[in-house]
């Protein structure tokens, strides 16, 4: 008898006739996430996805998979032949061996239609071999403490446990997009919801040392490590900031710094973006949420980019982005308490209402030394793949 | 490049022949102490050697001397011992408002325990008023902890006055005083200051972290946090941390004879890093009393962020902490500078530099030099009224 995780994927399936592209992308996607488990063996059969593993390392493969985007639900099951007398043994074990049930129900489906017993018949001879060789059980089809699914193909999948996962589409099917990573607690949130939607994410982080301590990028690590479970591997460049920083609080209005720092942020993302060959930047940013959020501050960043800027928690309140932040595990590691670039130079009272030709005005006495500095920033960012 | 380490009162660099005492202990005297066959009895003898190396230096007795894991467990285990020991319908508990975390956080903790827990306030200086202290004084009065020289500022406390008022006015009152700043840097005498319990800690003169001592005086009533196999007279079970207190040990040996003399020339490094930074940066504050600990400097400069100074001056080679390090991971980081009424412009720009004997002149000019380029850099991109 062996032991499978029975993978079903929903939205996928509609996808016409690029569907095996982005079954093939979800059987990829599983086998990366399963790297450390190297009994774990991902096959394709009919609507499904079957990751064979060994027994002890069962838990910790479900585990993984499910956090993998484009999975609907996954299952634990068992496999045995597709013989009727090995089926009513396992039937009754499986009944047998589950703890605290008074009440049962067989779901069985045919799917091999070599096999003798039709669907319907199938449930009632199963159940009633169950009745008859374990105590203490009754049948209720509506409302059962258990329901034991046979599903009889070249070989039959015996199982009664469902595991809703995240949905979503295989990541990768959509593109690349890069994500301006903080060390907060929104972005890596964007991002997760991004890699949702297939998205493949790439990280850009601003170290501004010594404005941010190393520790910070240490925290944005870790985060980006904490994000790749869901959106697999991600490759993150972290740009040294600190000089474009300082010519911007030096050079530029007090309380225009906020504005201008985050424009060329979007800059510097954007050229690697179109190095990585990315279509998309993506961003924490959660309208009004702080004085750069604003409508008119999201324009001000907006207008220096030609690429699309996903902004995925738009709309998001703060405690639902946290609720997120802690499903997904990321929100304890956000919270540590080092400055990030975002807190640090903000000014007292910083423009909530910037107008782009104002920002162009002010910028103007650094455009051009900017080209160069913009240029070393990326060549010189330190790149971890995680 | 060459590192100056500033960052003393947080932790010291094991000196090399504490560490080669460790070694040996690590790899010879591996024995447990409780065995008893003689692998036992020879690690039993190096404890006891330090236990009464340790009470020589208190004057105390050596079986007033028990080992724990560091400052933070002899603080809990004090505090803790005394108030869970006693259970009386009334209780009063008192100590100062700059103390370390490990002994604030327990008596807030006894906040909520219909317990009276009485917090002092300081002076500019760091000093608490020895007359709010009688005031507060009374016969329920169980516990006083007062610390002997404080991790932030160097304030040094009158410990002899101190238990001179607690004694007079409650002699069961238990006097307690965290010592882990000032032992083997400044002389205490347990009996003259009349000490009832007194904390210690390896790490921060050069011996390994992981080990500390209490002194609890004979027939003080004090309830063991661990219970266990019974070692160091049922007062701290688990088995003995050998090598971590030979270390313990040895650096105490490397300094006993020398800290007298130290401490005058860590006075003068300490007058002279003073002077060259009034010298060449404007705006600054010294805080804390000048004849404090020459161990401690703490200082504030206005119109920077203590935290961006500290990573500019790492990238220079030079280490110091803002506040404490053991209240970095804390909320409220700044509670004794808020404590000693520090001016808010000057609080957020506060550095603490703590010395060692490894520092030289040329180190406090080099340093000097750093902070003043790092300050007056940092400056510059603060822009208090420009564009409003």
């Amino acid at each position: 008898m062996e032991h499978v995780i029975l993978v079903r994927y929903g939205e996928i399936a509609l996808k016409g006739l690029n569907r095996n592209f982005f079954i093939e992308l979800l059987a990829k996607n599983i086998r990366n996430t399963l790297r450390s488990v190297p009994s774990a063996k991902v096959k394709k059969i009919q609507g499904r996805l079957i990751v064979d593993v060994n027994d002890e390392d069962l838990n910790r493969a479900m585990e993984r998979v499910q956090k993998v985007f484009g999975i609907v639900s996954i299952s634990p099951a068992i496999v045995i032949d597709s013989d009727i007398a090995v089926i009513e043994e396992n039937a009754i074990e499986q009944v047998r061996s589950a703890e605290d049930i008074k009440t049962f129900k067989i779901t069985a489906k045919r799917g091999d239609k070599t096999f003798p017993i039709k669907s319907p018949d199938l449930c009632c001879r199963l159940g009633e071999v169950v009745l008859d060789n374990v105590p203490g059980v009754t049948v209720d089809i509506h409302n059962p403490d258990l329901n034991l699914w046979v599903e009889v193909r070249e070989q039959t999948y015996m199982y009664h446990e469902f595991i809703a996962c995240n949905g979503g589409l295989p990541v990768g099917c959509s593109g690349k997009g890069a994500l301006l990573l903080s060390g907060g607690i929104d972005s890596p949130v964007a991002g997760y919801l991004m890699a949702k939607r297939g998205v493949e994410v790439i990280g850009v982080y601003f170290h501004s040392f010594p404005f941010t301590s190393d520790r910070t990028k240490e925290k944005v690590i870790d985060l980006a490590k904490i994000m790749s479970q869901y959106c697999g591997k991600i490759k993150l460049f972290v740009v040294p900031f600190t000089e474009i920083q300082t010519k911007i609080v030096e050079m530029c209005p007090d309380r225009q710094t906020t504005i201008i720092m985050r424009r060329y942020m979007m800059r510097i993302a954007e050229m690697i973006a179109n190095n990585e060959g990315a279509k998309a930047m993506i961003t924490g940013e959660s309208l009004g949420q702080v004085a750069s959020q604003t409508m008119e501050g999201l324009a001000a960043t907006n207008a220096v980019a030609e690429m699309p800027v996903f902004r995925p928690l738009i709309g998001f309140d703060k405690t639902e982005i946290v609720k997120i932040a802690e499903t997904i595990g990321t929100f304890e590691t956000s919270i540590l308490p080092y400055e990030d670039c975002c807190t640090i130079f903000v000014p007292k009272h910083p423009e909530t209402r910037p107008k782009v030709s104002e920002m162009l005005r002010s910028e103007e006495k650094i455009a051009e030394m900017m080209v160069q500095m913009m240029a070393t920033a990326v060549a010189e960012s330190e790149v971890v793949t995680l | 490049m060459k590192e100056i380490y500033l960052d003393n009162a947080a932790t010291t660099r094991v000196h090399p022949q504490v560490a080669e005492k460790m070694m040996d202990a690590l790899v010879n005297n591996y024995g447990n102490p409780s065995s008893l066959h003689r692998l036992g009895i020879r690690a039993e003898q190096a404890i006891k050697e330090v236990r009464e190396l340790i009470a020589k230096n208190l004057n105390c007795q050596p079986p007033e001397i028990y080992f724990t894991s560091g400052g933070t467990e002899g603080n809990n285990l004090i505090i803790q011992g005394v108030v869970e020991n006693k259970k009386r319908n009334r209780m009063r508990i008192i100590t100062s408002a700059i103390e370390h975390p490990s002994v604030l956080d327990v008596f807030t903790f006894y906040e909520n325990h219909q317990i009276e827990v009485i917090v002092l306030g300081v002076d500019t200086q760091g000093y608490i008023h020895l007359d709010e202290l009688e005031a507060a004084m009374n016969e329920d009065t169980i516990l006083v902890s007062i610390m002997g020289v404080n991790n932030e500022l160097g304030t040094i406390q009158d410990l002899k006055a101190i238990g001179k008022i607690v004694k007079a006015v409650n002699p069961k009152c238990i006097f307690h005083a965290d010592f882990v700043q000032g032992f083997m840097k400044i002389p205490v005498d347990v009996r003259v200051c009349l000490l009832d319990a007194l904390t210690l800690s390896g790490h921060k003169i050069f011996g390994p972290k992981g080990v500390g001592a209490v002194y609890i005086k004979k027939g003080t009533d004090i309830k063991p946090l661990l219970r266990g196999g019974g070692q160091e007279n049922n007062m701290r079970s688990g088995t003995e941390n050998v090598p971590g207190i030979v270390g313990f040990g040895e650096a105490i040996r490397l300094r006993k004879d020398s800290f007298s003399d130290e401490f005058e020339v860590i006075r003068s490094l300490r007058t002279a890093f003073i002077n060259e930074l009034e010298a060449k940066i404007d705006d600054i504050k010294i805080n804390g009393d000048p004849n404090g600990s020459p161990y401690v400097l703490n200082v504030s400069f206005n119109r920077v962020r203590g935290e961006v100074l500290l990573h500019s001056l790492e990238a220079r080679g030079i280490f110091v902490s803002t506040g404490s390090a053991c209240s970095s991971h804390k909320k409220e980081k700044q509670y004794v500078l808020k404590a000693i009424g520090l001016a808010e412009e000057y609080k957020e720009g506060t550095i603490r530099i703590s010395f060692s004997k490894d520092i030289t002149k040329d180190d406090v000019n080099t340093s000097v030099e750093a902070i003043a380029q790092a300050v007056n850099s940092l400056r510059l991109l603060v822009k208090p009224n420009k564009n409003r």
